[in-house]
């Protein structure tokens, strides 16, 4: 699959990735110059040659460098520090948008074990794994969870913030340009916590409304026979109580929306790239490709498997 | 300015050294416990129970925290290794999280404190011995029942956070996390154990003229650790106790579904969590101000500084435990409280580095082992305080959190923050209780070993977390540019941490069997345990010492010399009594002594006690539930004959001589104060479990819009103000008896606590019934969860309230209380008067709240 | 501890042989000497007590205001949350800077000039007076206000919730 450059909070793409970013080079630049003057001192303290009647020396400390030392090193220069890095983090905390901004686009995402449900409900959109942005137009996440907590996290556009089972977060981020980033779940939400991959597509407004009318489509009749038969057997096989294909008798919850899984990039939650055999390893058993997912295998004859694999690759 | 005292002397030659009058044998022998298998189980010595704390601790470390780590490492040295399973490497970290943070680390420095601190301090015992004992039971059998998942292939998978609703029934059917749950629980009570034995042996048992502003800073370190971990473990105990019952008794705490919250755990957890990182830092603290002076040859600078710098953050580190939840969603102005709370720490720590650095610059360094390890915290340390602010900071952290940054940080502080200055502890004092110094060349390959090691594995870790990998993942893809940075980190482990424990581990064996011998004082410090032999006797002090001074073995010429009358007492306490283990109380401020006691004996009831603990937990885990009866009945009993009266040694007029030569009241039978410090302490262990329970309450009525649940009706207040009155009267009638034992009325003690016991248990009835009658139900919402769990606690209290009552009732027939000796009613006067708040605030709390809003 | 009241006259100085503990106090250990330490452990840690009382009561009251939902919380809606808090963060302030004059003032008549002079320092002094205590009361009282003043502040600069 395509990956991101790798840049991560180092190379922010979003207002809110960039004022954090300026936070850091803030906090480090005085991080080092602390460091740096600790350092010096604690390197002057160990190395420096003493007289050798430096006893006297020793045992007297006058009040004025016993203030310079810890007064002026243990009090005031951390105080100073802290005042600036806390007046610069209240700063930063101003830049995150008390309220959903005017003109915004809602998406609302559902974290589960181990997968995200993406939707777009002005748009009447729902897909899974794949969350496609607007370029420069805010977007309102809001967050939930449908079992565990779990915790959505692009560091090129911004912070994280955790889906709860109890309640909705909402998070505002805004790309400023192109460019797909590769996410995954940043609270450990249990054995396939480190593949419950995101991919995140921040697009041109033109492609990203192409986008949204493709996916605003119902499902592809199957034209090929083979297809056919695979359509029929993923309504009878078990596949449908749990999968939806719009337009079709495929209505169930609970697992991702397929009505154009064929046009997404990965299978699994980014676990395996869609290829045709990828494909037909999950759903002959997910379980090999990723253990303990909420999916079980299918038990279907290779003919049959074929036929499923070829109805899916037409829901483009 | 001040006239300085003499510069300190060189190592070990001036040292004065405690005489040894003829008594010495015998006071040696009265303190030791028991030989052979019976003495290992009933042993209660100080010496014998830190040093197995110690090795305990450094044993589970090896056990879970090395291996762990390195299997961690090994798989993620490559993307997308198959190496080790995604349930196994959840196992893995959720295991290594938990060993250290729950059993490494507190049972060393625990052990640290109760192996040092009657030396240090001047005297001779704790002044809970038995107690010291039920600490160490508890903490190997609950370490024990943990680890004992593995052999059930039921290893914890939750993370050492265990986050709900990850770690509830729903999604962690099978009894992996009970075992986290109950295993933990029995050393978490452990812990507090100990903590009040800490607690108490520092404030009531050092030398005459300890004052607390001449008290070493280790003993100030680990008061105030002490402190914390009876004000962190309690809650978290609470939370346990809440997840159990989720867990096994279908309460529905953390089900949001049903008026539960998935945040509550969290905040019950991180009240906790977060001072556990201190409580692990600040005795750490602790030893480097001990070691800077010695190898320095500087008194250290800014004494009262320090102090105040240690409590300082010991406060501040319950103002700051939600910024473990910067991302959960907080509001704006909660998390900026958190983050300047977190900042804030930054202070006296800052404060504590440069008093150090200023010790070290008026100082002369001496390079030897232990130096080597508090110059390497030093750099370490900063480094870790540094990413500490950065991490304070709620727009960074929320790129940094649950990121390998986090993973670094937190290394950085528990490494070189914490397990530098365990090093340098044992490298300092193992010549104390061995006799044999540690080898010096092993321990430099042993400290650059893991200095550079700490830094290689640990640094890259920053970079690659800001890059987007993010914590507790057992893979990642390739073409992220994590690649590098996790393969340095690997290697950082395998070639340089792994050699350097293992260089330890052989310095340790090597120097025990052929270390040169150390004498009493081999670094020319500056504390009393260095003017004891080494190793020292059992009893430490045949005559204690008279502290004149912060540093009494670099300025007093004679340990035992000061204003006369102290001398007489010192040397008549030498020599007399020897039939019994007699130790010395002192004024808490002023060390004045106070009162002459006698230690407990050796005895097999903490083991028991122990053992019935182990039960109820064992019993809960297998939902064997008549194993939690068991146990109970088991602990009760130990804890019967574990304070059961023993005949005072001594006679009312023996004791009487004593004081009439020096001054200094006995009591043969125990002791008033160190009873009366015990029961104020079990009374605010209680009142923070108690606490603990508001919160939760308070938290659960905030999250949902309805209070009670629809269906429910507002409960009625009638039965249970009738309830409340008696439980007044109950404890009223308790004081009144204590109060007529006073002005010599025996029959009138005896009606006091017949009245308690009757109005005590009538008002249980009472409230018993009205609960039955309201029939909230406890599985079918929170409200009914809490209802039910708060209204258990405080009868539970009661019953307890009842049990002492119906114990020194028993006694008071048996005419076992006199005017003068009746330090177990006074004690039960002041857990009626705890119940009785605990009952009003707990019962106005759950009967009034729902018709307050 | 005891429940009845034991506050007799100081004990003789120790040694003097005058009282026993049969003859001259009602109890057998006189405890008044440690009530009395009470007032040191006071001026020790009133400063950080009044911080830590503080910061629950002010996050208390914005969780109750942000979070709370349902019938009686809307007393506590904003604006009362930074409200409180910058009149909770004045209040302890100020008390916060009375125990630190009054450990200063302490400090002073408990130790002389060189006494004081040698707590400053932390050296030298052989710290048997009560004075260090007090003069540590000071450096807490004066370092909970700061924490106060800066858990306090951001309420007037940030949106409540």
């Amino acid at each position: 699959m395509t990956l991101a450059a790798a840049g991560g909070s180092f190379d922010p793409q979003g207002p809110a990735a960039r004022s954090m970013a300026e936070l850091w080079w803030l906090m480090l630049v005085l991080g080092i110059a602390v460091f740096a003057f600790f350092a010096v001192l604690l390197a002057g303290g160990l190395l420096r040659r003493r007289r050798a009647d430096a006893d006297a020396d020793a045992e007297s400390m006058s009040g004025r460098r016993f203030t310079r030392w810890v007064v002026g090193g243990g009090v005031v220069m951390p105080v100073v520090v802290l005042v600036v890095v806390f007046a610069a983090t209240v700063e930063a905390m101003r830049d995150v948008p008390a309220r959903v901004p005017d003109g915004a686009l809602v998406v609302d995402i559902v974290g589960h074990q181990w997968w995200w449900e993406v939707r777009y409900p002005g748009e009447g959109v729902t897909t899974a794994n794949v969350l496609h942005l607007p370029v420069g137009r805010p977007v309102a996440l809001q967050l939930t969870s449908a079992d565990v907590i779990h915790s959505f996290w692009v560091p090129a556009l911004g912070g994280k913030l955790d889906l709860l089972p109890d309640g909705t977060n909402t998070l505002v981020l805004q790309a400023d340009q192109a460019g797909e980033h590769r996410s995954n779940c940043a609270e450990f939400c249990g054995l396939q916590h480190a593949e419950m991959g995101l991919l995140v597509v921040a697009e041109a407004p033109d492609r990203f409304a192409a986008w949204i009318a493709g996916q605003r489509e119902p499902a592809a009749e199957p034209v090929a026979a083979t297809a056919r038969r695979g359509q029929e057997l993923f309504a009878g096989a078990g596949c449908a109580s749990c999968h939806t294909v719009q337009g079709t008798r495929a209505t169930g919850a609970g697992g991702p929306d397929l009505t154009h899984v064929a046009s997404r990039p990965s299978i699994g939650a980014g676990v395996v790239p869609n290829t045709t055999a990828d494909l037909a390893a999950w759903v002959e058993d997910p379980h090999t490709v990723k253990e303990g997912v909420g999916m079980p295998a299918s038990k279907l004859s290779a003919e049959d498997l074929d036929a499923v694999v070829a109805y899916l690759e037409t829901l483009r | 300015m001040t006239p300085s005292p003499g510069p300190p002397p060189d190592a070990g030659s001036e040292t004065p050294l405690v005489d040894e009058p003829m008594t010495h044998q015998e006071l040696d022998e009265l303190f030791a416990d028991p030989p052979g298998l019976w003495g290992q189980l009933t042993g209660v010595q100080n010496d014998k129970i830190g040093a197995r704390l110690l090795f305990t601790g450094f044993f589970f470390l090896l056990l879970g925290g090395s291996f762990d780590s390195v299997l961690m490492r090994l798989q993620l040295s490559f993307p997308q290794s198959d190496l080790v399973s995604p349930q196994l490497y959840n196992e893995l970290f959720t295991n290594h999280g938990t060993v250290t943070m729950f059993l490494v680390i507190l049972p060393i420095f625990e052990g640290f404190a109760i192996l040092l601190l009657p030396l240090l301090l001047g005297t001779r015992e704790l002044p809970f011995p038995r107690l010291g004992a039920f600490a160490y039971w508890t903490l190997l059998f609950g370490g024990l029942l943990y680890y004992s998942s593995a052999l059930f292939q039921l290893v914890p998978d939750a993370g050492w956070f265990a986050y709900t609703p990850l770690s509830g029934p729903d999604f962690s059917p099978d009894l992996a996390m009970d075992f986290w749950v109950l295993g933990l629980g029995v050393a978490e009570v452990g812990a507090i154990a100990a903590a009040l034995e800490i607690i108490i042996g520092v404030l009531k048992m050092r030398a005459p003229g300890m004052t607390l502003s001449r008290m070493p800073l280790f003993a100030w370190a680990v008061l105030v650790m002490a402190f914390m971990i009876l004000f962190a473990f309690t809650p978290l105990i609470i939370g346990s106790l809440l997840l159990e019952l989720d867990r096994g008794f279908g309460t529905q705490f953390f089900d949001p579904e049903q008026g539960g919250s998935s945040l509550l755990w969290q905040h019950l957890f991180w009240i906790f969590g977060h001072p556990e990182v201190y409580i692990q830092s600040i005795p750490a603290a602790g030893v480097v101000s001990m070691v800077i002076p010695a190898f320095t040859r500087r008194r250290i600078v800014g004494y009262t500084w320090l102090v105040a710098a240690t409590v300082a953050i010991g406060f501040l580190s319950f103002g700051l435990w939600a910024h473990h939840m910067f991302t959960v969603g907080l509001a704006p102005i909660i998390l900026s409280f958190f983050a300047a709370a977190s900042m804030a720490v930054a202070i006296p720590t800052g404060v504590q580095v440069f008093a150090w650095l200023a010790t070290i610059w008026s100082g002369r360094p001496v390079w030897r082992t232990p130096f080597f390890f508090v110059v390497g915290f030093l750099v370490i340390f900063v480094i870790g305080g540094i990413t500490g602010v950065m991490v304070a900071a709620p727009p960074f952290d929320m790129q940094a959190h649950d990121s390998q940054f986090v993973v670094a940080h937190l290394h950085y502080v528990l490494i070189g923050g914490v397990a530098f200055p365990i090093f340098a502890g044992v490298y300092y004092w193992f010549p104390k209780f061995s006799g044999k110094l540690l080898d010096e060349r092993l321990g430099r390959w042993n400290f650059w070993l893991l200095f550079i090691g700490v830094n290689v594995a640990f640094f890259p870790m920053h970079i690659v977390g800001l890059l987007g990998m993010p914590r507790r993942v057992y893979t990642y893809d390739p073409g992220q540019g994590w690649d590098i940075y996790n393969q340095i980190s690997t290697v950082g482990v395998l070639a340089f941490i792994v050699p350097g424990i293992a260089v330890f581990v052989w310095n340790l064996v090597r120097s025990l069997r052929r270390g040169e011998p150390a004498g009493p004082n081999p670094w020319g410090a500056d504390t009393l345990e260095w003017a004891v032999p080494s190793p020292p006797p059992e009893h430490g002090w045949s005559v204690l010492p008279i502290v004149r001074s912060r540093h009494p073995v670099w300025d007093q010429d004679d340990l035992h010399a000061g204003d006369e009358r102290l001398e007489r007492f010192v040397r008549g306490l030498a020599g007399w009594p020897l039939r019994w283990r007699a130790a010395v109380i002192v004024g808490t401020a002023d060390a004045r002594p106070q009162e002459v006691f006698r230690v407990a004996d050796p005895s097999i009831w903490p083991l028991v006690a122990g053992g019935g603990l182990l039960l109820i937990f064992l019993g809960e885990l297998t939902k064997l539930r008549w194993g939690i009866a068991i146990g109970a009945l088991a602990l009760l009993g130990a804890a019967i004959a574990w304070n059961w009266p023993v005949e005072a040694p001594m006679t009312e007029e023996e004791e009487d001589a004593f004081e009439q030569e020096h001054g200094v009241p006995v009591n043969a039978g125990g002791s008033v104060v160190v009873a009366a410090w015990g029961m104020g302490l079990g009374v605010l262990f209680l009142g923070i479990a108690f606490a603990s329970l508001l919160l939760a309450y308070f938290y659960l009525r905030l999250e949902n819009p309805a209070w009670p649940p629809p269906g429910l009706a507002e409960p009625g207040v009638t039965r249970a103000l009738a309830a409340a009155a008696l439980v007044v009267a109950s404890g009223s009638a308790a004081r009144f008896g204590l109060r007529r034992l006073a002005s010599g009325d025996r029959p009138g003690l005896v009606l006091g606590l017949v009245g308690a016991l009757g109005a005590g248990g009538t008002a249980i009835a009472v409230q018993v019934a009205d609960l039955v009658h309201l029939d909230i139900g406890w599985t079918t919402h929170a409200y009914g969860s809490i209802f039910s769990t708060l209204s258990g606690f405080v009868v539970l209290v009661t019953g307890g309230a009842l049990i002492m009552t119906a114990m020194v009732l028993y006694w008071s027939l048996r005419g076992l209380y006199t005017a003068r000796r009746h330090a177990a009613l006074s004690n039960v006067a002041t857990f009626w008067t705890a119940t009785q708040v605990i009952w009003v605030v707990g019962f106005a709390t759950l009967y009034l709240g729902p018709a307050l809003t | 501890m005891s429940g009845a009241g034991t506050t007799g006259p100081d004990p003789p100085p120790a040694g003097t042989g005058a009282a026993t503990a049969a003859t001259g106090t009602p109890y057998p250990v006189d405890l008044a000497r440690d009530r009395r330490a009470r007032l040191d452990w006071l001026v020790f840690l009133a400063g950080p007590v009044i911080w830590f009382g503080h910061f629950m009561v002010v996050y208390l009251v914005a969780e109750a205001g942000c979070t709370g939902g349902g019938p009686g919380f809307e007393v506590f809606d904003p604006p009362v949350p930074e409200a409180f808090t910058l009149v909770a963060t004045g209040a302890a302030v100020v008390a916060c800077g009375a125990f630190a004059v009054w450990s200063w003032r302490w400090w002073r008549t408990e130790t002389g000039t060189s006494g004081a002079v040698a707590d400053l320092q932390g050296d030298g002094g052989d710290g048997g007076g009560r004075g260090s205590l007090a003069f540590a009361g000071l450096l807490l009282s004066a370092l909970s206000a700061l924490a106060v003043v800066f858990v306090g502040l951001p309420a007037a600069f940030l949106a409540p919730c």
